[in-house]
């Protein structure tokens, strides 16, 4: 057996060489309804594209608008987290002992 | 005069419509390519893979990428270029190769190789078909990156400069994966030779 691959006396270069021979199996049009199929397919790809592209700008933006509003609002959510809402210090310089009502409603209790 | 009965396919035109998301001209493109698409698909066909789901891949790639075509190669090139590297991936994908035994060839096959290996005539004709089934068993033994340059050199006799633009591989990776499928394929012969059939 020769050794050399390239050398065309090696059964690999035959072998090849008969492999080119052979007749091309098979019909090369495309089969019914393929061109419909993928032309189908290809749209519907284009269109979740479009709607990934219109969903991650929506997460964007909703994104900016929560930071926006935390922002706005820094006061009432600081003091949310440390205990004490910002209606309640309001409620305290509102009814402070000497306020009539406050003196009400102590004695009706 | 010219062809009035098979009109030349107006493909840059037919390529702005499908920009313009038309979808007859979607189809018509289909249409004139996959006989190209269909060529490259059964030549580096992976096992356990149907045609059609891999030319329907190349087709799905091609619309998905047609924005980044910009024309600087011809355009039946570049879809060319998509259905070799969607071969590939599916060939890289397959995990094992079954071993090449003598048992597991036709009698045809295994009377070619054997004629092949014992003799130095030419294959005759009418054992074409039977060469080719052989050659593709002996490539699945192969690398999937060296089996798709030796099929290009061997099969199609297309030049390293032409693997390189249909590949996108560098010229001097496809010398070097072509001189190591091809030593591989020497050993596997003398393989064969040493187990003789049975």
């Amino acid at each position: 057996m020769n050794h050399d691959i390239t050398n065309p006396r090696h059964p690999w270069a035959r072998l090849t060489q008969a492999a080119r021979q052979a007749p091309v199996d098979g019909d090369t049009a495309a089969p019914f309804g393929f061109a419909t199929r993928v032309a189908a397919l290809a749209r519907d790809l284009r269109g979740a594209s479009l709607l990934d592209r219109f969903a991650l700008r929506a997460v964007g933006i909703a994104s900016i608008l929560a930071i926006l509003s935390v922002a706005v609002n820094y006061q009432a959510v600081s003091a949310g987290i440390f205990g004490i809402s910002g209606v309640a210090l309001e409620d305290i310089d509102l009814l402070s002992p000497d306020d009539a009502v406050s003196i009400v409603l102590d004695l009706g209790d | 005069m010219p062809d009035d009965a098979n009109p030349p396919f107006d493909l840059a035109g037919c390529l702005d419509r499908v920009r313009r998301k038309d979808q007859l001209a979607a189809r018509d493109l289909v249409g004139h390519l996959y006989p190209l698409v269909i060529r490259i698909v059964r030549a580096h066909l992976p096992r356990r893979v149907a045609e059609e789901d891999l030319a329907q891949e190349v087709f799905m790639k091609m619309f998905s990428r047609l924005a980044q075509y910009q024309g600087a190669v011809p355009f039946p090139h570049w879809v060319s270029r998509i259905a070799v590297t969607t071969c590939i991936d599916h060939l890289r994908a397959q995990k094992r190769r079954p071993e090449f035994r003598w048992a597991d060839l036709s009698e045809n096959e295994a009377d070619v190789l054997d004629a092949v290996m014992t003799n130095e005539n030419d294959v005759p004709a009418n054992d074409a078909m039977a060469s080719r089934e052989l050659v593709h068993k002996l490539l699945d033994q192969l690398k999937p990156d060296d089996q798709l340059v030796v099929r290009l050199l061997d099969l199609e006799q297309k030049t390293i400069a032409e693997i390189a633009v249909l590949t996108g591989w560098n010229q001097s990776l496809i010398k070097v994966r072509a001189f190591r499928a091809r030593r591989k394929l020497q050993k596997l012969f003398q393989e064969l030779k040493r187990r003789e059939r049975s």
